[in-house]
């Protein structure tokens, strides 16, 4: 048992790429500030950027940063934690969401981002699927309004990047994406149905 | 091309695309892009910055307890060795008549902060070790307003080299883990009696979540002692069940009820 513990000491000198949860549970074993430390910094654009959407502030994002790094460290040891990173991502926008309120500010939700987890759509238009679904969404994709189609055949298809096909069509980035999103559910129900027939 | 890049600006090519589409099933990606998209400025230096604020920040905490970490580090080491030196002893087997002369008894003192933080590892510690020798972690309390010589730290360092493990903690530090007069004799309670504390002890446990741990069943056994405030320290696993089970058994125990004091070390049973 000591002989474990002994070598655990003397192998946490060598310096290795650890993933998410192999550091976490370092730091839950030594309590080393570094580990957590150093997982927290993977992150750091992330967070940074997902404090930025809600708060509108770049100061204030900075602090977020900050102030939840803090917290956390402290209180990290207490939680059980499956998967880091979608842990780290609802802490932060809770974070975000208390400072919205404390400063009684509006919160926008947009909710074409809360709905794409693993949507087997974009494995259908990824790769070649079975003949059936392939028919079906090409019938779909034909019946897509023309800046639908387009964006999602440049993207998809051509894979292209967003910035791109805003220089190739002329259409504003934000309408970019917008289409992509909504060509994606728009196909989605239309394969259902039509496979359903 | 990493994510700092296309923040950067490089939305063009293959790698752009790639980034864009794996978006799509990362919610937190997704928005941290949306974020970064929303207002215009250099976000590069922005990013640069909270590393800089970040690391400077670490780097006051060690100032501030400069002591209280090499303390802490100082018994971390002689833990260590003590244990590797046992481990050379019992890999040579012709040194077995010496084991009776290392069961001898190891007193780490290490600063209370230290202690409470990490009360799970040194419980931990304590169980494993047992068999081999009796070490025994106590806390002891520096007094902030008094400037603490090193001193003491460098006789402790120079002593590791002969074999003794002794630790001796700064001259002027109260030992509280020592200072028995204000404990009563005999065997401590909960306060309000056992029935409520094993009410508590049901009601508030949370169950383990993590695969290896979440279907067992049984009881872990936690014996420790009560200082004069009635809090539980010295905690040590009798009965081990699981790790994540063990950690709650003891964490159940430190956030329960406050005790009756009392020198006798006290068991209590967690079902899970």
């Amino acid at each position: 048992m000591i002989k474990i513990i002994a070598l655990r000491f003397f192998s946490l000198h060598k310096r290795k790429e650890y993933s998410d949860e192999e550091l976490l549970s370092l730091f839950k074993d030594t309590s080393k500030a570094e580990y957590f430390q150093q997982l927290y910094e993977r992150y750091i654009p992330l967070i940074y950027g997902l404090c930025l959407k809600y708060l509108q502030n770049t100061e204030q994002s900075q602090d977020a940063v900050i102030d939840i790094f803090e917290n956390l460290s402290q209180k990290i040891q207490g939680y059980e934690i499956k998967i880091f990173k979608n842990w780290l991502y609802s802490v932060v926008k809770n974070h975000c969401f208390h400072i919205l309120k404390e400063n009684k500010r509006e919160i926008i939700v947009n909710f074409d981002s809360q709905l794409m987890e693993s949507e087997p759509i974009l494995d259908l238009l990824s790769e070649n699927a079975n003949e059936d679904k392939e028919d079906a969404l090409n019938k779909c994709l034909e019946q897509l309004p023309e800046p639908q189609r387009i964006s999602v055949e440049k993207f998809f298809y051509e894979d292209k990047s967003y910035a791109e096909i805003v220089n190739e069509t002329g259409f504003h980035l934000k309408s970019v994406k917008s289409y992509i999103q909504n060509g994606k559910r728009n196909l989605k129900i239309c394969i259902e149905k039509n496979l359903k027939e | 091309m990493n994510f700092l890049d296309y923040i950067k600006g490089q939305r063009k090519g293959v790698d752009a695309h790639r980034i864009e589409k794996d978006s799509m099933k990362d919610p937190f990606m997704y928005e941290a892009i949306e974020g970064f998209d929303s207002i215009d400025d250099d976000h590069l230096a922005s990013i640069n910055n909270i590393h800089e604020r970040l690391n400077a920040k670490t780097k006051t905490i060690k100032k501030h307890h400069p002591i209280w970490q090499s303390v802490a580090a100082a018994a971390v080491v002689i833990f260590a060795i003590a244990g590797y030196m046992i481990i050379g002893y019992h890999e040579s087997n012709d040194l077995q008549a010496q084991d009776k002369g290392m069961s001898s008894i190891i007193n780490i003192y290490v600063p209370e902060e230290y202690y409470v933080e990490n009360i799970v590892v040194i419980a931990k510690h304590n169980t494993e070790a047992t068999k081999t020798y009796k070490p025994n972690i106590s806390k002891f309390r520096l007094d902030k307003e008094e400037s603490i010589n090193t001193e003491a730290l460098t006789v402790l360092s120079q002593q590791e080299d002969d074999g003794m493990v002794e630790v001796y903690a700064p001259e002027n530090f109260k030992d509280e883990a020592n200072t028995s007069l204000t404990i009563k004799k005999g065997k401590p309670e909960p306060i309000g009696g056992y029935n409520r504390y094993n009410a508590y002890l049901k009601t508030a446990m949370r169950r383990p979540t993590d695969d290896s741990c979440k279907d067992r069943k049984g009881k872990v056994a936690i014996e420790f002692s009560v200082d004069e405030q009635g809090r539980p320290y010295l905690f040590e696993v009798k009965q081990s069940l699981c790790g994540t089970c063990d950690n709650e058994a003891i964490r159940l125990i430190q956030n329960g009820a406050k005790w009756t004091t009392g020198t006798e070390r006290v068991m209590v049973r967690v079902m899970f």
